[in-house]
């Protein structure tokens, strides 16, 4: 209450900021002069009457509600309660009192979650939860689908697989994927032992099919030697039409299962493309001259993903 | 609360010259003047409520009709003060009176405030009573303009403990001063209230009405 209340009357000025003022005169605590003062106030000026009324509904709901110190509750029963008309407002206020308490019975949630909502850093801490929450909802998803890309790849690797099985069993020769070859192979290095053209017309090559992977990193070929190995080997790759693609030297027999012997090719696996291949093998004899030994023949295959 | 005064002016002998002359020295303005003279009587019967009067309606009339026979001649510079000088008058007479006579119906109340113990029977007669008035308070409620409503449920919460500093922060958030804010719940609350005992008679009323034609069958 900023306002004083422009009462002029007898030189009077009331303060209605001074509630404490209002509720001592209605309890008849206030000394004759004070009363008359303000009585003479709430004559001149309507405000001031209209805020004595708004002092005295409060007294009346404090009364009601058990509010008042025990001394204004016995000025109140025996100074104000002075009339059946008082009595039926205070009836009023109890009757009020009651429906006031069943129509706001969710007042206090809505305060905490105003006061939870007010405060800065909860209200951010959950903005970033939100944020943190759709991230890895997307990510999830992100992941269920290259998930399942790499799944249909490897059933698409495994069918061409398959497929080129087939294509040789229909061609009457089995590709030899190495099953007796002592070197292992894992998902970048692959293997392939090589058994020499006989007939030396390229005919067997068409029974050794190197299939590369993609990600394959280097190809190991071992070359299977015929009984009579020497101590020293030289050896050629080249492609059908004689290009050389690369050249071996100083190259040793390796003992093999079953008393077998073979000289171990390493090269990466981008120097191998798709196409015939042939590879000849020289061995030093004791004279210090070199041999030709039978040509490997095989073709290259590239696998892809889909 | 309002009572028509040109009724209460016949009643207390008043001519319509008196009661023209009382609102000319009012206002100038019949419009203010009427809004003046209400005020006056609101003041006068105010004052009659907080001085132990037993009828303060009646002695503002009768405080308004003493002012109105007041002849022209008799300069009445503030009515206002001339209004509380005749009402501090007419208080002194009705408790004057009010000590020469023993009032039947104070007998009976102060006989009936001795008895503590409700009986049974009343405790069911005022969860009667007050669902009856919870009724008329409902009813009376729904009468308001929602924005009414709205402003006198927010001035009065269920429970605060800081009733001033939630009035402070409300006004505030209305944009208007405290003071401005007191005045119109207090409006709305005399509405209220002038509605709900109103309701309330009627209600008891009928209740009475309803017993008396139980007893006669």
């Amino acid at each position: 209450m900023n306002a004083l209340l422009g009462n002029t009357y007898a030189g009077v000025t009331l303060k209605t900021e001074n509630k404490e003022f209002f509720i001592r005169y209605l309890l008849g605590d206030l000394p004759e002069e004070e009363r008359e003062r303000l009585e003479k106030g709430y004559f001149a000026d309507h405000e001031t009457l209209q805020f004595l009324q708004s002092v005295e509904d409060d007294l009346i709901d404090a009364y009601v509600r058990g509010r008042l110190s025990p001394k204004q509750q016995q000025q109140f029963e025996s100074y104000f309660l002075d009339s059946p008309w008082k009595q039926r407002r205070v009836e009023f206020a109890r009757t009020l009192c009651l429906a006031l308490r069943d129509q706001q019975p969710k007042a206090p949630h809505i305060t905490a979650w105003r006061r939870f909502a007010a405060w800065p850093v909860l209200p951010a801490t959950l903005f970033v939860a939100i944020l943190l929450l759709v991230f890895l909802l997307i990510q999830n998803w992100r992941l269920r689908i290259a998930l399942n890309q790499a799944q249909s790849a490897r059933i698409e690797f495994q069918n061409q697989i398959q497929q080129l099985q087939q294509e040789l069993a229909a061609r009457g020769a089995q590709p030899k994927l190495g099953a007796d070859w002592p070197l292992s192979a894992n998902g970048e290095t692959i293997s392939m032992l090589l058994a020499p053209n006989l007939l030396r017309d390229g005919g067997a090559a068409k029974g050794q099919v190197l299939a590369i992977p993609p990600q394959t990193s280097s190809v190991v070929l071992g070359l299977q030697l015929p009984p009579d190995h020497r101590p020293l080997y030289r050896a050629f790759l080249q492609t059908a039409e004689g290009a050389v693609v690369s050249r071996f030297d100083g190259l040793t027999s390796r003992p093999l299962a079953r008393s077998r012997q073979a000289v171990v090719l390493n090269l990466p696996a981008e120097s191998l493309n798709r196409g015939d291949y042939v590879i000849r093998l020289f061995a030093q004899t004791d004279q210090g001259h070199d041999e030709e030994l039978h040509p490997y023949s095989f073709t290259v295959t590239r696998l892809t993903l889909p | 609360m309002f009572r028509n005064p040109t009724t209460a002016r016949k009643r207390r002998e008043v001519g319509e010259e008196d009661l023209k002359r009382l609102l000319a020295r009012l206002d100038p303005d019949p419009r203010r003047a009427w809004q003046a003279y209400n005020e006056l009587r609101l003041a006068l019967s105010t004052y009659f409520q907080h001085n132990h009067c037993v009828d303060p309606e009646q002695l503002a009339d009768e405080t308004l009709d003493r002012i109105a026979r007041k002849p022209e001649a008799v300069e009445i510079a503030n009515v206002a003060e001339f209004a509380f000088g005749i009402a501090r008058n007419v208080r002194r007479e009705a408790q004057r009176s009010k000590a020469l006579r023993t009032d039947l119906a104070d007998l009976t109340q102060r006989e009936e405030g001795k008895s503590k113990e409700p009986s049974p029977e009343d405790t069911v007669v005022t969860k009667i009573e007050m669902t009856r008035r919870l009724a008329c308070l409902r009813r009376c409620m729904a009468k308001l303009t929602a924005e009414e409503r709205q402003l006198f449920q927010q001035y009065h919460p269920d429970e605060c403990e800081a009733l001033d500093e939630h009035r402070k922060r409300l006004a505030d958030a209305m944009g208007v001063s405290l003071t401005s804010l007191r005045m119109r719940a207090s409006r709305i609350r005399r509405k209220l209230e002038d509605c709900f005992q109103d309701c309330c008679e009627r209600s008891a009323r009928k209740h009475l009405r309803g017993s008396n034609l139980e007893n006669r069958k």
